[in-house]
Parts: structure tokens; sequence; C-alpha cells
């Protein structure tokens, strides 16, 4: 058996696994084979299945090393890159969770401050309705937070968050009326 | 046509200058013949354009000097066109054929064919005839065609089977490649242009056969890491073998095939299914992924209807993060696409407060394609 990721360039995160026979990637190494045009992300908001779908662009194949434990949460393992290319062993991403608020026209992303030097990558997927806004963003060098401008009905909303390094987050984040 | 005539001598003949142009031509026109029909035309050594940078003292425009390589060709009359040593291409010679072209920067022919040089008699002479030559330079010339020539070249006719090499020899011309011309000099070479390329001689055989017990055709004259090879061994088991040279100088087998006609390759099998034949793949895949297809199976089959697909999915039970958490499968399931769809419900009864978690799932997979047998 041969593990293949889907990561996300952006971020590193692996959001999709398959291992299956055969030593050659399916698609001569090409992710839609794997994804086709996005990759669909779910999450139920208020008792319906919401689809983040994540876009096949800002996705990669990667033939990784053997991790049985990535098939029970994709999004706690990630990919790094050595020159260039991805390594064949993935990482376990730092398992505490960013912290998530919604306020007046953004989402608040806070995580602990890790890097004083480089910028952290952040890619946040939020559904609003049937609308899914995009947002590639990044927290500065030595900072904690940001604030990721997107504006938002009241209500439950479906959010898909990866913050480089940190394990990703795809869950349900209430909007308050007065936020 | 008369049959090649070989010539014949007998004591006390009187030798003329005939019957000795006579015997050195038949040897010579049984090389042209085996060279003519037993190979293809074409550079069989060297013979490569090699440049040096320059500068021009005038204008200190950087420049190329080119170069011939030294080497062999066998023209499409059998005849061998030898240069002896690396020769610089004269810009003034080409300056006459093309000299009066408007600024281009598309590459230009350049060719090799034979001339016959008269050297001056050495020693005695006799007393009643002149000094005619008596030895003849098989030379060689270096022309230079106009954009587009390269084509004429490779419609040459080779002469009838039985006729002698020309004297003065047929103008054969072997491509050596293109240059490009910029402001009176050289400024590049390539080796090939609008679809053409120098033609390296070839061998005509119905049996190639080996010695040694093991016959390997390669791209390349000599063993390069990473080249192709095709080895036929007839070593104890005999096998054919298609693989990559390595470092050490072996091939390293990608495919092999036994004398029992087994076939072994190291990557995958992928060809037209046979009707009835069954191929399956089986592994995990997360919610969301498109489930691959078996090795050897396109998607294009499965879309016009070719191969069907029989897919089973199982939930992957999940880890449990207490020891009283229940997990229950919401669905596991692949739509019309191939795509996963899972989900996987988790109650832990005990826990405080009692919380219903829905998270994306994983399932285990069997994908197998068939192909229905003909006329059932």
């Amino acid at each position: 058996m041969t593990l293949y990721v889907v990561y996300v360039k952006d971020t590193g995160h692996v959001v999709g696994a398959v291992n299956a026979a055969g030593d050659a990637p399916p698609g001569e190494g090409d992710v839609g084979a794997l994804v086709g045009d996005a990759l669909p992300m779910r999450v139920s908001v208020d008792g319906k299945v919401v689809r983040l779908p994540l876009p096949a662009e800002r996705l990669a194949l990667h033939t990784a090393d053997d991790e049985p434990r990535v098939f029970d949460n994709p999004l706690a393992y990630g990919v790094e890159l050595a020159g260039g290319q991805p390594k064949p062993t993935l990482v376990e991403l730092r398992p505490e969770s960013p912290e998530l608020a919604f306020s007046n026209n953004s989402l608040v992303v806070t995580v602990q401050p890790d890097d004083p030097i480089n910028d952290t990558p952040v890619l946040a997927l939020v559904s609003d309705g049937e609308k899914v806004h995009v947002r590639p963003w990044a927290i500065p060098a030595g900072g904690d937070s940001v604030e990721i401008p997107v504006t938002v009905s009241e209500g439950n909303h479906g959010v898909l968050v990866l913050v480089a390094g940190w394990i990703g987050i795809l869950a349900t984040e209430i909007k308050a009326a007065r936020s | 046509m008369t049959a090649p005539l070989r010539p014949a001598f007998h004591e006390g003949q009187v030798l003329s200058a005939a019957d000795l142009a006579a015997t050195v031509g038949y040897g010579r026109d049984v090389a042209a013949r085996h060279a003519r029909h037993l190979h293809d035309w074409g550079i069989a050594e060297g013979l490569e354009l090699v440049t040096e940078a320059r500068t021009d003292p005038a204008t200190n425009a950087r420049y190329v000097e080119v170069s011939v390589s030294a080497g062999l060709a066998i023209d499409g009359t059998g005849r061998e066109i030898v240069v002896p040593a690396s020769a610089v291409l004269s810009e003034a010679s080409f300056a006459e054929v093309n000299g009066a072209d408007q600024a281009t920067l598309e590459p230009y022919p350049v060719f090799l064919t034979t001339i016959d040089r008269a050297q001056s008699a050495t020693g005695p002479v006799s007393c009643g005839t002149a000094a005619a030559p008596t030895r003849v330079e098989e030379s060689y010339q270096i022309l230079f065609g106009r954009r587009g020539d390269e084509l004429l070249a490779e419609d040459q006719q080779p002469p009838p089977v039985s006729a002698a090499l020309a004297d003065p020899p047929t103008r054969w011309l072997v491509l050596l490649g293109f240059v490009q011309w910029t402001d009176g000099h050289f400024t590049r070479v390539f080796p090939s242009a609008r679809g053409v390329e120098p033609r390296y001689a070839g061998v005509r055989a119905d049996t190639v056969s080996a010695r040694a017990g093991e016959l390997t055709l390669r791209t390349r004259p000599t063993v390069q890491e990473g080249q192709p090879a095709l080895v036929l061994s007839g070593e104890d088991p005999p096998s054919l073998v298609f693989g990559l040279y390595q470092g050490s100088g072996t091939v390293n087998p990608l495919m092999t095939v036994a004398a029992n006609g087994n076939l072994t390759v190291a990557g995958s099998f992928s060809g037209r299914i046979s009707a009835g034949s069954v191929l399956a793949t089986s592994g995990t895949a997360t919610d969301g992924m498109l489930l691959p297809l078996p090795a050897g199976v396109s998607k294009q089959e499965v879309d016009d209807g070719r191969v069907e697909l029989h897919v089973h999915v199982t939930p992957r039970v999940p880890p449990a993060t207490t020891a009283s958490t229940l997990h229950s499968p919401v669905e596991a399931t692949v739509d019309g696409e191939l795509r996963v769809r899972c989900r996987v419900r988790s109650y832990d009864p005990l826990g405080v407060p009692e919380v219903v978690t829905e998270q994306p799932g994983a399932v285990e997979f069997l994908v197998m394609a068939t192909v229905a047998a003909a006329g059932g």
C-alpha cells in the first residue's frame, strides 16, 4: 500500500488521504485525479451538511511515508517542504486549536505566538448560506492574532481555518447578534 | 548494365594504368555497395558543430567561432567522408551564400559533402608523359545552404544497385546542423531546426546475433547512467530486460520477460482490458476524496461504459477518545463520481456535558472493474 495525501499549498495541512495498492500515484501525480475540481470539506451546521470546497489549484498531491493515524484526523498532520520538495514523513501539527471568534466584519484567529521572524500563513473558509468565503491570510511575524476580513450574517457558520503549524479546525462557529 | 568486373591478371601481361585503376576501383565499388545497401547513410562518428565564444574587436559584439569536429560520415552513394581534424567554419563562405539576406534569427543549414583533390606526382616520372597526378585526396567540403535547403537534402536519391562510385564524386549533402548569423558572425548553433535534424548512420539487417550470448540495444554510443537499454540474454535462464543504466554500468530492470513467459514490471501496467477480466484496487480514503481506479482502468473507459465499476465501502471506526465513547456512522457511501461521503457521529453517555459530535470519517474501500465478455 502507498499513502497519498492531498495538502494545502498555503499552509501544508493535510486535508485528504488515500492509500491504495501500486507505486504510481493516481492520475500520474495530478491532484485533480483524487479531488476533482475541488475537495469538499463538510461540516454540520444547524443539522445540515455544509460544503467548504478547497479549490484544486490550492492543493498538491504527495506520496508520503506510511502514517495510518492520518485517516483518523487528516487536519492533525502537515507536509513540510525541504528545498521546495515535500519531505516524505508527515509531521504532527501542534494540537492546541487556534481560537476563533467573529467580530463585526472579521474572523479573529488567535494563536500562541510562535514565529518572531516570519509571517504565519492562514487559510480560512467561511460558509454564509450558499456562499463560501475563501481568505488566504497571514499572522504577522511575532503577532498572536489576525483579523481576517469577512462579513457574514448572524448565526452559525461552517468554518475551516488552517494556521500553518497548528492543527486545522473544521467546525461550526457562531456569529453572535451583537458581535 | 553489366555486372561488376573484377580485374584478372596472367603471367607476362603488360599492365596498363587502366588495369591498375580497375584494381583499385573494384575494391572501392565493393565497399561502396556494402555501405550503400547494408547501412543507412548518415553520420557515423563525431562531426558535431562546436562553438567557442569570441568578441569582435571592432564592435565589441559577442559571437561564436563554429567548428566541425573530426569524424566520419557515409553518404548515400556509399562513399566515406572523413574529416580528419577539427575544422573552423568559414564566415566568408557563409556570407557568399547568405550574406545578402535580411537580418534574421532563423537558422541556416550546414552540410558536409565529398570532393576529390588531385595530388601532384611523386617519385620518378615517365619521359613520354606529362606529370599527371598519382594520388587523389578523398577530401571533404563544408557547404552552407539557404534556409529550407535541409528539406532538399532529405529527398536525395541513392544511385542504382550496381552503380560504381562516380568520378568526380556525386555531390551528396550530409546535414551537420544549423547556424545563426548576426551582423557578419555566427552567433549560435542548433542541432535541429524546422523539424529536421542530422541523420546518423544505420544498419540494415534481418538478423542481429551476439557471440557472447547477450545482445544489448542502447540509445547512446557509450553507457550513460539513466539512459535506457534493452538486453536479450541467453544466459540460464534466458530473459528479455528493459531498464535504465545505473552508475555501475548495469541495467536496472524495469520490465523483464522470463523464459517461462512471465512478465514482471516495476511500474504500473496499463493497456486495453480483455473482455471478462476483473481488475481491483482497495485501500482507505477520507471523506471528500475520489477513489482511485484499479491500475489499467481509465476514467474514459468508465465514462463510455466499456468498464463497469463495483464499489464496496465500509466506515472506518475512529479511535475512542474515552472508554465510553460511542461511534455511529451517519453515512458511508460514494457518489456517482466515486467521491467518498463518510461522516461519523460520536457520543459519550458519561461525558459532562453530554455532547453529540459529527465529524468527517474515512472508509475502507474495494473497487472492482469488470469488462463484460463478448456476446454476453
